[in-house]
């Protein structure tokens, strides 16, 4: 009845002005819910889970919903405590940040069933710190995506890289040791990250990223500045794991737990590289032109995507090949960004979704194998196709996907790249992302002739392995899938909008 | 590995030493820092929130939101102790004799009985008291966790008094809670998330802003003073198997004495 007196129209604005005000609340319903999981978990582990699970999937959909309204309706902007900006935090939401939002969401709710049946197996003593932590990762991850403000993002920065620390050192063997690198390396990021902003704030008097871009012009070309940016830069690639500042991330990726290294695999350096995008393109080039700051980027990232490829290549365990595959595809993206016209910025955008895919794909499948053998290296999936054919076939196609065979969506985001870069004349990166694919087909064709043509070792141990184990590969084979076949209508739909918002022309 | 840590860390040095004399001078009323979003600050946090503490009314006002992150870090670090820690055995209720493993001493134990309750009172004071002078919500709970803290040493670890691991984790997260609770209720009334003028209370929008203030202060006072409980817990916990084996230890001790 209600309903029935609004005319419509009323009624989307009504929605509209709803999810506007609601737009916060994909950091706050995971920051909110990892609060209180670890008093819940106290009385009821098992309600616990359905509370994390539920807050998730709740934000999985407020994403959406807020996606949908900024790519209809333009970016949106909220002011904690009713201060308007430079004097309070803003969150600031444009079209890139509408395409991460989802993705952070969609890979937390994902990795949780995995996550949430790992926590079973320790002992109630803990008092729900994994589930907790787990959240607060999601929150963390998804606040740094959202924010308009520098100082923000560090807290965030923060809040995530805490987490992950402890749920890297949950995981067996080495894990702590592994955790406690990564640990040290990276408050040294986050070290450098308060640096730099300390210089661009000791030179703007600002910490909000729009009114930054505005008065940074008067100080540009100061060495204070140029240090601020580099500083950011470096705390930054040590998050991003390019070559050479990657050394804690292959330990990391290889001891962590299974449940919640797709999530962590997926979005850590996807979020950190979006940070970066956020701060070259926000920040300093609408201040004025950096092609000098980006051409040596370009270099960093050439030298991280050869570097990763050359030392994927030697791994005999898959965790540690896949790490340093990562280590060469988010140079893909740094030198997308680095190369800056319209065709390489939108590969690099659309790299960091379907790399995301397609990296969580093949950890999610290997977790399956490991399920079965209890073993992740070359030798231990031999003959697995036979076994687990769908599973088998899900790590293929995301292997392929990498490699960047059509119809996969990791040929068209290369196809960008390399457009990208013939159009800017860049012919040594053109090479690089040439001789990159061809060392990707060498290190994933390994494990597929171990997978399909190797007969397998008969006294080896065998288990079943977990249907919610095996349904996230699945599901993101699926993805990968349909992210290639209709990648025309992503890239014409969304890319243009988001190209137009906050790259270049 | 080691040289080349030196020279990462020499670099870093000479470019921090190169860079930092062109920014603007320390104390310079035209700089940037002190000219841009300062002023504001300083002119209207009276008339906005009743609180002459500049420091507390940015801190947990003007960029509340970022005190709230700050807090759930703290909060995040004490879950993290306790996942890589917390499963070495919880203190038990009701310690048996070897579990008093204090390092008291008459002179320990009488100065503690002294200097507790005046710990204790000088974090309320703190707490309160930060609206005015120097203190607040964080300096305040790491005060009532030195209380709490200085008993556990003097008395024993399972001395079973304050708060145990449990009810520390509790007060961490709930602590936190109540910080977000602030925002969420105004944000649930239709405004904006942690805008104390809209807090439902019969103030003025200043005092109702102060009172705000108060609120999530006394979150980030609950919310240290159990994660630095929590991870002292943690920290000095043992794992079962040891505990076991220094129980039957100290008994063979014992027997060896008589």
């Amino acid at each position: 009845m209600l309903l029935d007196a609004v005319p419509f129209q009323d009624t989307i604005g009504l929605a509209a002005q709803l999810i506007r005000r609601a737009m916060p609340a994909m950091v706050l319903i995971p920051l909110g819910a990892a609060m209180l999981s670890p008093i819940l978990a106290a009385r009821s582990p098992r309600a616990a889970r359905f509370f994390g699970g539920g807050a998730l999937l709740l934000n999985f959909f407020l994403s959406l919903l807020v996606s949908n309204l900024v790519w209809w309706q333009g970016p949106i902007h909220y002011h904690f405590g009713g201060w308007a900006p430079p004097i309070g935090i803003e969150y600031s939401v444009d079209a890139v940040g509408a395409m991460m939002a989802p993705l952070v969401a969609f890979f937390a709710l994902l990795s949780f069933a995995s996550a949430s049946r790992l926590e079973k197996e320790w002992t109630p003593s803990h008092g729900g710190a994994f589930q907790a932590l787990y959240l607060l990762l999601s929150a963390g991850l998804m606040g740094i995506v959202v924010t308009g403000d520098l100082f923000n993002l560090y807290v965030f920065l923060e809040i995530s890289s805490l987490s992950t620390y402890a749920l890297v050192a949950a995981g067996e063997d080495r894990a702590k040791v592994a955790a406690f690198r990564y640990l040290i390396i990276g408050s040294v990021a986050a070290t450098f990250w308060v640096f730099g902003l300390g210089y661009l704030y000791a030179l703007t008097g600002t910490l909000n990223m729009a009114d930054m871009a505005e008065r940074l012009p008067a100080v540009i070309g100061s060495r204070a500045a140029v240090a601020g940016l580099a500083f950011i830069v470096a705390g930054l690639a040590i998050k991003m794991a390019l070559f050479p500042l990657h050394g804690w991330q292959p330990d990391a990726y290889t001891y962590a737990p299974p449940g919640a290294m797709p999530f962590i695999s997926a979005i850590m350096a996807k979020v950190s590289a979006y940070a970066l995008f956020r701060v070259l393109y926000d920040v300093f080039l609408k201040a004025g032109p950096a092609g000098e700051a980006l051409e040596l980027l370009g270099w960093v990232a050439a030298l991280s995507i050869l570097a990763g490829s050359v030392l994927a290549l030697g791994q005999r365990d898959i965790r540690r090949m896949l790490a340093y595959s990562s280590v060469a595809q988010i140079g893909y993206v740094l030198l997308g960004f680095s190369i800056g016209n319209a065709f390489a910025v939108t590969g690099a955008l659309l790299h960091m979704v379907n790399h995301a895919v397609m990296k969580s794909c093949c950890f999610a499948a290997l977790g399956a194998f490991r399920a079965k053998t209890g073993r992740a290296d070359v030798d231990g999936v031999a003959g697995l196709a036979k076994e687990m054919p769908w599973t088998a076939a899900a790590f293929t196609i995301a292997a392929l996907g990498i490699i960047g065979i059509p119809p996969l969506c990791g040929f068209f985001s290369k196809y960008y790249l390399i457009r990208g870069a013939v159009q800017a004349s860049a012919w040594p990166f053109v090479a690089v992302f040439g001789v990159s694919s061809v060392l990707g087909t060498v290190y994933f064709f390994r494990i597929i002739e171990s997978l399909y043509l190797r007969s397998a070792d008969q006294g080896a141990k065998r288990e079943i392995a977990p249907l919610s184990v095996i349904a996230p590969a699945l599901l993101l084979a699926g993805l990968v899938l349909a992210l290639g076949v209709f990648s025309q209508d992503v890239v014409g739909n969304f890319v243009p909008i988001i190209v137009g918002a906050g790259g270049p022309s | 590995m080691r040289s080349l840590s030196w020279i990462a860390v020499l670099f870093t040095g000479v470019v921090l030493f190169y860079t930092a004399p062109s920014l603007p001078p320390i104390g310079d009323p035209e700089s940037p820092a002190s000219s841009h979003v300062s002023p504001y600050y300083i002119e209207n946090s009276v008339s906005d929130m009743a609180t002459p503490n500049l420091v507390t009314t940015v801190v947990t006002d003007y960029r509340g939101y970022d005190t709230l992150g700050e807090t759930t870090v703290i909060m995040t670090a004490g879950l993290a102790c306790l996942l890589i820690l917390g499963f070495w055995t919880p203190m038990r209720r009701h310690p048996t004799e070897t579990d008093r493993l204090s390092f008291g001493s008459p002179v320990l134990d009488a100065a503690a009985r002294l200097l507790v309750p005046y710990i204790l009172l000088f974090a309320l004071y703190v707490l309160f008291h930060g609206h005015h002078s120097p203190g607040g919500g964080f300096q305040g709970g790491t005060l009532l966790a030195a209380g709490v803290i200085l008993v556990r040493l003097v008395r024993g670890r399972d001395c079973g008094w304050g708060v145990d691991r449990e009810q520390a984790v509790r007060l961490a997260c709930s602590g936190a809670f109540l910080y977000y609770a602030v925002g969420l209720i105004t944000m649930l009334m239709g405004h904006l998330f942690l805008d104390y003028s809209k807090l439902p209370l019969p103030l003025t929008a200043a005092m109702r802003r102060n009172m705000g203030i108060l609120g999530v202060e006394i979150g980030v006072t609950v919310a240290v003073a159990g994660t630095m409980i929590l991870i002292f817990d943690c920290l000095h916990a043992t794992p079962h198997e040891d505990r076991e084996a220094e129980v039957s230890a100290e008994r063979a001790g014992a027997e060896g004495h008589t």
